[in-house]
């Protein structure tokens, strides 16, 4: 069996080229041949938003004089939008989250069915050369965050830090793990013999072609698995923050060294963090108690008091996070100039439930910055990401509710 | 079947063209089998149509629609040639499909922004979300005429024809998307949404609408309108879910008290005529398999006890029930299937042998840390524990250093110990898996494994098993409010010594009798016929047999070659997912309902007896699978249902995220929150168990609890740490779930609790009201308790608004009774508010707060009012059959992964009785599981 491995991977390559898009094409040279600064994206989805009076800038076009953003150190590298909105969020609960990455209509309805996520599709193109074809993380663990996959189901994130500095930087038993993929190959040969033989039966298609689009991808990852075993993971000097007193903080602080260092050593190229608001109390410098309550102010100044330091905690760690982005060279630019960074929220206010004007920034990727752009009338985020899809050579006319390219990003 | 065959008689006034395939097969050329099977469709014979069905949706039509081409515009242009225009799908289910998958998304796509109920944008006059919306048409008139693209102004317009009349308007729709409406028009603009329409139009004179017209249409109608509801136009929407009026009558909530009500007959005619009209409930034909059913099912099969179903990744999704057919399979849920498959099997089948069962003896230490010491001394042959909270509020365990458990298993762990000191109540010796100190090196997660009540002044061994992964420390903390900081204390806990002995091999049920690969073979089959629940024949299992003969023949291993196949069973979607035949159901009914059986009540796989019923020609009988429910649910796997109810009806799964503030609620501890949601699952095990009336969901007078919850909850005399039954003093609060201490903290966010929350949750999981969500741009309120205003004054100003005021009257009184219950559970006649402390938090028994206004539990609903939570209860009570019919329709969502559609739910609503005290938990659970696996299923998929 051993003998005949190589060969034996290289026909199931290719019968799974055509299957599934998230493959590898450097299989059979063995040296990768990668461009020199490489394109990366991280979308990070702050599920109740932003205090709008906050964060948009007291004198149009200047985010100087955005109590919010003033304090960023790269504020002249990010573009805040206004105006971009995601049609047919009718929905008064939070079901708008579902959304935010896919543009689905309607999540609120009772067959909603949500479609492909913008960092999938990238994933396809962008997540080819590395390690990791994209890396899905969220705060907490409730299983779904803010990519879906083709099928419109959820891709359940990574929560756990320790769990995705592991994946990417620890140490693996590679006879180990190689014993146990060839084993795994030979279980999902034999799962397809049995699904084939199931065919031939006239069981349930549908059934089974939903399991055999999970299989495909579950091979190529393994396919993928294979490839990189023998090349080292990278060996880097960080250790996870520990800090008990305030969780939220240590975890959302963790989770964007591990985005910067998955970045930095080029193992994967896109990313989703998700927000999601927790239920029961969270602990950020200054207050503790419900974020999800405190969201609901009606302008009421205790509630903003309390919720404007939990804002400020996310962006300060933002802040440290593009800094830290920036200050890292890559060529003559740097990582973060190589990076789309884009910061939103489902929510334009979270107080009222309200769709419309939703908070989107995009910082990084080399752009020439407007600082604070306000787009003429309601304009559907989704146009946005068509923009971000093309921009990263992947040609298509329209994504969700796009309508066209507005070309809102100069380079 | 039956949904297809009604579905036809939908479309027998349209012309069917016997030929259809034919010339698909003529167009296609190859005739390479597409469309070849069978030339003649015969709408007579149901189990023709569907082949037909297979043929068409899946070949035919879609490989138009999903890979438009030139061909797709030459086939679609023929068949108008060849048909004169009025081209039909060759079975009313493909036209479904057709409509659902290619016409709908576009529709909702491109016009729905401009055109549609749900953005309430009518431009031009023109609604696209509705059948009447386009048969009606716009301000220029009708937008089309089925069977006439040209003719039909919808598609002039896409195609841009007329300069004046572009649509949409900002760019073309792409080719391949006009010539698939075209196609649709063509067809004749077959829309599936009509039956409601069409039960209305033909049913004017139908005796459920006239009862409507009656009862309901005097308010609901385009004038009056209350509750924003125009009835008569809302049932001429062939999209308009009827679910809420329907839920409205069937708990009697309307028509309202003071106005004229239907008779019985009556009432029943109005749900039946609605349920008739509304769609039937898309579900998928299989379900997977869920994180917890997985696991469950594995350790059944391999006789082991792993709680392992946290690696797996929460895989609820957006849904309610992890059991929704709705969820699917990911990439990333296989993979860890993989992986827990692994783990599990390694576990059950260690490739280097058990690890010798081994005794450890644990001799306590002085603690080497100062701070621990003040609150512990050496005592006789041990250690004298007094109870430590750290300034923090944390519990530290003590000593940990000289056990490490070699491998994961199961362990027992014997804790010779007696109480010192003269209280009436144990000592709980608390034991903890991992060990943390604010200093250490490798500090691990602390998981508490058990508490021993040690009541004997003796020294007695108390014995208990757990569960250790490698490398696990053991640790205790003692916990009495007696004994709470005393330094170098004189009373407490004496631990003499602790002992450990594992890893139990007893455990672990695989016995490996011969080394053959014949064996293995056996193997396979006796756990691939359990695992997937049907007989399997030779060849069925030919692709596992081969599988372990290679590896087999590779690596001469036994152990090998068995894992690998098992794995591959664990793995196959035979197993996650249940593909089955349409024949094979026929065939094997038996197995289909053992299997569902299995999985509703145990959340695994059937056991042995179970299966041989399944493998009995004999059908089911009611009478059969009724006795065969109550064995189940008397087997303690019935638990794991229990369990999961509680988690998801209840919510009790986020029990955990909600940490109680400290400074408000100083006596909230671990040991607290550890007992506190097992109140609430002994309480539904009771009920069920002992088949108890249903109301006692709401209210009784007593509960299952122990020393320390009697305590939290102020009841005296409550010896013990052992979870039992407690009649609650007279003139309690307490009883039913209500008045839960999980319930009340699960509600809350662990500072101030919000009557609105609370209210929700009553009104959404215990008395089943439905809401709409809020409206919006409506300020969403949240109380401020520094105000000089009372609570309710706010709440009050808020329901001022008329808009609000419609649905919080129905939300906010609930909330309102249980004001007088804190975000711990713990009774309180005042709110309290947070003071703040100096520098740094150091935990006090007194706490950091002030004590504001007086709590008042006062409220009404149903017209009603009450003056506390008793009075609640009272109302609730009397709505009895509601609450039942709430919990019933939970029942069947949870096992059967989808709502129960209108017809299912008049069933289950007539399987209520009219007597409370006649109307029982296990009765009920069982006519509902009787009623889902025998009941009409063909209806539903």
């Amino acid at each position: 069996m051993k003998s005949n491995r190589r060969n034996f991977l290289k026909g199931s390559i290719a019968s799974s080229l055509a299957l599934s898009p998230l493959i590898l094409n450097a299989q059979d040279t063995d040296s990768v041949e990668k461009s020199d600064s490489p394109k990366r994206i991280i979308f990070i989805c702050n599920s109740l938003g932003f205090y709008a009076p906050n964060l948009l800038p007291k004198t149009a076009g200047d985010l100087g004089t955005s109590d919010y953003l003033k304090q960023i150190k790269t504020v002249n590298k990010m573009t805040l939008f206004e105006n971009l909105y995601h049609p047919g969020m009718k929905t008064s609960n939070h079901d708008s989250e579902k959304s935010f990455l896919t543009g689905g209509m309607f999540p609120e309805s009772s067959t909603f069915k949500n479609t492909i996520s913008v960092d999938q599709l990238l994933a396809r193109k962008l997540g080819t050369e590395t390690r990791f074809p994209y890396l899905n993380l969220a705060i907490s663990d409730r299983g779904w965050g803010s990519s879906w996959n083709e099928m419109g189901s959820p891709i359940p994130p990574l929560h756990d830090e320790q769990l995705v500095f592991n994946r990417l930087f620890g140490k693996e038993d590679q006879h180990a793990v190689e014993l146990q993929l060839q084993k795994d190959q030979a279980i999902i040969e034999c799962l397809r013999r049995d699904i084939s033989f199931l065919k031939r039966q006239d069981a349930d298609p549908s059934s089974l072609n939903a399991y055999l689009t999970n299989l495909d991808h579950l091979e190529a990852q393994f396919e993928r698995q294979m490839y990189w075993l023998n090349k080292a993971k990278p060996q880097i000097n960080h250790s996870l923050s520990k800090d008990t007193q305030f969780p939220f903080s240590t975890k959302l602080k963790n989770l964007l060294d591990l985005s910067r260092l998955a970045f930095q050593t080029d193992s994967t190229r896109v990313i989703t963090l998700s927000l999601e608001f927790i239920e029961g109390a969270i602990k950020v410098p200054g207050v503790t108690g419900s974020w999800h309550s405190f969201s609901h102010h009606a302008n009421k100044k205790n509630l903003l008091t309390s919720l404007e330091h939990i804002e400020q905690n996310i962006l300060k760690h933002l802040n440290q996070f593009l800094f830290d982005m920036d200050q890292i060279k890559e060529g003559d630019r740097s990582l973060l100039d190589n990076t789309t960074v884009v910061i939103g929220s489902n929510f334009g206010d979270a107080s009222n439930h309200t769709h419309n004007n939703l908070p989107i920034i995009i910082a990084g990727g080399g752009y020439k910055h407007d600082s604070h752009r306000v787009l003429e009338g309601p304009t559907p985020l989704c146009n946005l990401y068509l923009e971000l899809l093309n921009k990263h050579d992947i040609d298509m006319g329209k994504f969700g509710s796009s309508k066209k390219n507005m070309a809102l990003l100069k380079s | 079947m039956q949904e297809n065959a009604k579905a036809l008689r939908n479309y027998e006034n349209y012309p069917i063209d016997i030929n259809l395939s034919a010339e698909l097969k003529l167009l296609h050329g190859n005739g390479s089998g597409f469309a070849t099977k069978r030339t003649v469709v015969d709408l007579n014979g149901p189990d023709k149509t569907e082949e037909m069905r297979m043929l068409s949706s899946d070949q035919g039509l879609s490989i138009i629609g999903s890979k438009p081409s030139r061909f797709a515009v030459v086939v679609c242009t023929l068949f108008c040639f060849l048909h004169g225009g009025q081209i039909v799908a060759a079975d009313a289910h493909s036209a479904v499909t057709f409509y659902e998958t290619k016409i709908a998304p576009i529709l909702k796509q491109r016009c729905h922004e401009c055109h549609s109920n749900d953005t309430g944008k009518a431009e031009g006059g023109l609604v696209l979300d509705s059948r009447s919306g386009w048969e009606h048409g716009g301000d220029s008139g009708a937008i089309l005429i089925p069977g006439k693209s040209d003719e039909s102004l919808l598609i002039q317009a896409i195609r841009y024809d007329d300069e004046n009349l572009q649509m949409p308007p900002e760019a073309k729709l792409p080719a391949e998307e006009i010539a698939l409406l075209e196609k649709w028009v063509n067809m004749g603009a077959l829309d599936p949404r009509k039956s409601l329409h069409k039960s209305y139009e033909g049913d004017e004179n139908s005796f459920g609408l006239k009862l409507f017209n009656k009862y309901c249409f005097d308010c609901h109608d385009r004038e009056l309108k209350k509750g924003n509801l125009n009835l008569s136009e809302a049932f001429s929407l062939e999209s308009y879910d009827g679910t809420h009026v329907f839920e409205n009558l069937i708990i009697d909530k309307m028509p309202p008290s003071n106005k004229s009500q239907p008779t019985a007959r009556e009432k029943h005619l109005m749900l039946d005529w609605l349920s008739n009209g509304q769609l039937a409930v898309e579900t998928s034909g299989y379900r997977r398999l869920s994180r917890h059913e997985f696991v469950n099912s594995v350790n059944d099969l391999l006789g082991t006890d792993l709680d392992f179903a946290d690696k797996i990744p929460e895989d609820r999704g957006t849904h309610k029930y992890d059991s929704n057919h709705k969820i699917a399979l990911t990439k990333e849920l296989l993979e860890s299937y993989f992986a827990v498959a692994d783990e599990m099997l390694e576990y059950a089948l260690p490739e280097k042998g058990f690890h010798e069962e081994t005794s450890w003896l644990i001799r306590p230490k002085l603690p080497i840390f100062n701070t621990y010491a003040v609150h512990a001394k050496k005592y006789q042959d041990g250690m004298l524990f007094a109870c430590l909270r750290s300034n923090n509020g944390n519990v530290y365990p003590f000593f940990y250093d000289q056990f490490k458990a070699p491998v994961k298993g199961h362990y027992r762990v014997s804790v010779d110990a007696a109480k010192v000191g003269d209280f009436k109540e144990d000592i709980g010796i608390v034991i903890y898996a991992g060990k943390y100190f604010f200093n250490d090196a490798n500090p691990q997660q602390q998981r508490l494994l058990n508490i021993v009540s040690v009541g004997d002044k003796d020294v007695k061994t108390y014995s208990f098993e757990v569960f250790l992964n490698e490398g696990d420390e053991l640790s205790v903390h003692c916990y009495s409010k007696h004994t709470l900081k005393l330094p170098n204390p004189e009373i407490g806990a004496y631990i003499k010594q602790i002992n450990v002995n594992g890893p139990l091999l007893d455990k672990r049920l695989i016995q490996v009798d011969s080394e053959s690969i014949a064996q293995v073979k056996t193997g396979i089959q006796q756990f691939a016929e359990r695992a997937f629940c049907r007989a399997l024949s030779d060849k069925d299992l030919e692709p596992y047999y081969a599988l372990a003969e290679s590896d087999f023949s590779e690596n001469k291993s036994f152990l090998s070659a068995t894992k690998i196949s098992l794995k591959a069973i664990l793995c196959s979607p035979r197993f996650l997912q249940v593909p089955v035949t349409q024949e094979y159901v026929q065939q094997h009914k038996n197995y289909r309902i053992a299997s569902d059986l299995a999985r509703m009540l145990w959340l695994s796989v059937p056991d042995q007896e179970l299966l041989s019923l399944a493998k009995n020609e004999q059908e089911l009988s009611p009478e059969i699978l009724t006795s065969e429910i109550n064995r189940m649910l008397n087997d303690p796997k019935a638990g794991r249902m229990i369990q999961s109810l509680c988690n998801q009806w209840l919510n009790l799964k986020s029990f955990n995220r909600i940490s109680p503030s400290l400074s408000l609620y100083p006596g909230y501890s671990d040991l607290v929150n550890y007992y506190l949601p097992l109140e609430t699952e002994l309480y539904l095990t009771h009920l069920i168990q002992n088949d108890l009336p249903v109301t006692h969901l709401i209210d009784s007078d007593y509960s299952f609890l122990n020393q320390r919850l009697a305590q939290h909850y102020g009841i005296d005399n409550v010896i013990g740490q052992k979870m039992r039954l407690i009649q609650f003093p007279p003139n309690s609060q307490r009883g039913g779930l209500l008045t839960m201490g999980a319930i009340l903290k699960v509600t809350s966010d662990g500072f101030t609790t919000s009557p609105i929350l609370r209210g929700a949750w009553i009104s959404k999981n215990i008395v089943g009201t439905p809401l709409s969500p809020p409206p919006e741009d409506v300020e969403v309120l949240e109380a401020d308790l520094s105000k000089a205003e009372t609570l309710k004054e706010q709440l009050a100003a808020h329901r001022h608004n008329k808009s609000c005021n419609a649905c919080h009257k129905d939300i906010d009184p609930y909330g309102f009774a249980l004001e007088s219950f804190d975000a711990t559970g713990q009774v309180r006649s005042k709110y309290r508010i947070i003071q703040d402390h100096k520098a740094t938090f150091i935990w006090r028994p007194a706490g950091y707060f002030k004590e504001t206004q007086n709590v008042d539990s006062t409220g009404e609903i149903y017209n009603e009012s009450f003056k506390d939570i008793n009075g609640l209860k009272k109302v609730l009570l009397a709505k009895h059959k509601g609450i039942a019919y709430n919990f019933a329709k939970n029942f069947f969502e949870f096992t059967n992964g989808y709502q129960p559609n209108l017809r299912q739910r008049i069933d289950i609503y007539a399987m209520i009785p009219d007597q409370a005290e006649n109307c029982r938990m296990r009765d009920l659970i069982t006519k509902l599981m009787v009623y889902s696996l025998l009941g009409d299923k063909d209806e539903i998929q």
